[in-house]
């Protein structure tokens, strides 16, 4: 009996400095490398000073329109280390692993645009949580998302094989990120209840549901200045921020609801509209050439969209976007693209 | 309760010796907590250990690949292992347990634009438990429920295996 403990100490995994990572180039190619420790304390259960993920356990709708996540378990992710480089067991490690060293990323890069780190992490993570709450409406393709209300990340695994696991993707993980600085901006804390519970169908809550989509898409492709940031795990030609996106032929959140009296099966779609607004803010970010400055704005207009208090005019939001614009070239710019993508919508200061 | 296990056990038929080789899956324990499935095959001796009882040992061995476009995870379980067991019931078939220790060697080798591999040795206990069916007076057919732990992780296997009696 007492060799067994001197056993399994003997093949504890020496110290690792490094570990194996999806990792995404400035030319938006991906390859498996390896990656500085940095704050990841413990590589079997994925923790660390952004979060921990864990696994199992449920996440249920609560009363005030947030979710929880209860009767998780931690994980036991396991690696050899060769070379002082961790190298995980299997795939799933590998995509846990990346998935925390993008967030890692994102949170080197938060102060850059006026948000505080510590008003986000640390985030924990659900991998593949029962969802019994079919209003949660999480779409059989929606392998990531970020619980709004209960301030932590869904992930589940890929139903079939694609290039980078979306869960691995540096552009997914952007965009659940994004939509948690959206949920912040406009709720004030993490852990806020959001405006609209999530079986609110009212018009109000259907734009505010796709302002939240077309932040999202914004943070991530102007985060990684990159217009096709999902394009290494879907193939999604109308998600692309340099797509020619504009408000003909979309449904907007009126004529869905007066549609879905006849059909009760209809679902919304929030990402129509929201790649408009997406496109939009790629259309200040090509004509300023600066991404950063095109977030910028696109923060300040959200904060002050949040102060009118009014979450549910998303029309009263492109007016507040052109007002946010430094006037000059930058106001031009958005005016240029808000007429082009929202034609009668766009607001009446960009009247030429 | 104990006097009934060892009436059952007095009872049984005498263990032969067999030994022979088995087939299944095997559940083996992933990173994310979930467990992958992954074809197994298992070399099996049995030795009579009293009446009733064994002594058994084994090797299983597992493969699973998870290829995708940019990275090729080729994972292998390979599982040494000695249990202690006991087996009651008629000539038509028996049911029989065992437990004892195991060890567990997890090789992976990946392939992301350059290779590597990774290696884990962990002990761990082992159980098993399911039906020996004789077949005839020199072979068996045996159906068994298993897993081994390993380090924290636990991986499950189900096993068919025949074996010649001598």
């Amino acid at each position: 009996m007492l060799s067994l403990p001197l056993l399994l100490a003997a093949c504890a995994p020496p110290e690792a400095a490094r570990y194996l990572a999806w990792q995404r180039a400035q030319d938006g190619v991906y390859a498996v490398a390896p990656r500085d420790l940095g704050t990841l304390d413990d590589l079997a259960a994925v923790a660390g000073a952004m979060g921990t993920v864990r696994q199992g356990g449920q996440v249920m709708l609560e009363d005030d329109g947030g979710m929880a996540y209860t009767g998780s378990r931690a994980l036991h992710v396991g690696y050899d280390v060769q070379r002082g480089v961790a190298v995980p067991l299997d795939g799933e490690g590998l995509l846990l692993w990346s998935f925390y060293a993008h967030l890692e990323d994102i949170a080197a890069e938060l102060s850059d645009h006026d948000l505080d780190p510590a008003e986000y992490l640390p985030v924990d993570t659900a991998w593949t949580p029962v969802i019994p709450d079919v209003l949660l409406e999480l779409l059989p393709q929606e392998n990531a998302a970020y619980a709004t209300g209960g301030h932590f990340f869904i992930l589940l695994a890929d139903l079939t094989d694609k290039e980078v696991p979306l869960a691995a993707n540096a552009g997914i993980v952007r965009h659940e990120f994004g939509h948690a600085v959206f949920h912040r901006l406009t709720c004030g804390a993490p852990l806020a209840p959001p405006p609209y519970d999530t079986a609110d169908e009212s018009a109000g809550s259907l734009y505010y549901g796709s302002l939240h989509e077309g932040f999202a898409d914004s943070f991530a492709g102007l985060t990684l200045d990159d217009p096709e940031f999902i394009a290494a795990s879907l193939d999604l030609e109308e998600r692309r921020l340099d797509g020619d996106q504009t408000l003909e032929g979309i449904e907007l959140p009126e004529d869905f609801l007066a549609s879905a009296e006849e059909d009760l099966l209809a679902i919304y779609d929030p990402y129509a509209l929201g790649s408009v607004i997406a496109a939009t803010a790629w259309d200040l970010r090509t004509a300023l050439d600066d991404p950063d400055r095109a977030l910028a704005v696109l923060i300040a207009t959200t904060r002050a969209w949040t102060e009118a208090g009014a979450f549910g005019d998303a029309w009263g939001f492109l007016r507040i976007w052109a007002e946010t614009a430094a006037p000059g070239e930058e106001r031009d710019a958005l005016c240029t693209a808000l007429r082009t993508r929202f034609g009668e919508h766009a607001p009446a200061e960009c009247d030429p | 309760m104990i006097l009934a296990a060892l009436a059952l056990l007095a009872a049984a038929t005498a263990q032969p010796p067999a030994a022979g080789l088995g087939a299944g899956p095997l559940a083996g324990h992933v990173g994310s907590g979930e467990h992958r499935l992954a074809p197994a095959l298992n070399a099996w001796i049995r030795l009579p250990l009293g009446h009733a009882c064994f002594i058994e040992s084994a090797a299983l061995l597992a493969r699973r690949g998870e290829p995708s476009a940019a990275a090729t995870f080729q994972e292998r379980w390979m599982r040494g292992e000695v249990g202690l067991g006991c087996a009651t019931g008629s000539r038509a078939a028996q049911v029989a347990g065992s437990l004892g220790p195991a060890l567990t060697w997890r090789h992976t080798e990946l392939d992301a634009a350059r290779a590597w591999q990774a290696d884990v040795l962990a002990a761990g206990l082992r159980w098993r438990g399911g039906f020996l069916i004789p077949l005839g007076d020199r072979a068996e057919l045996d159906l068994l429920a298993g897993g081994a732990s390993a380090g924290p992780v636990v991986d499950f296997d189900l096993l068919v295996q025949g074996g010649m009696r001598w």
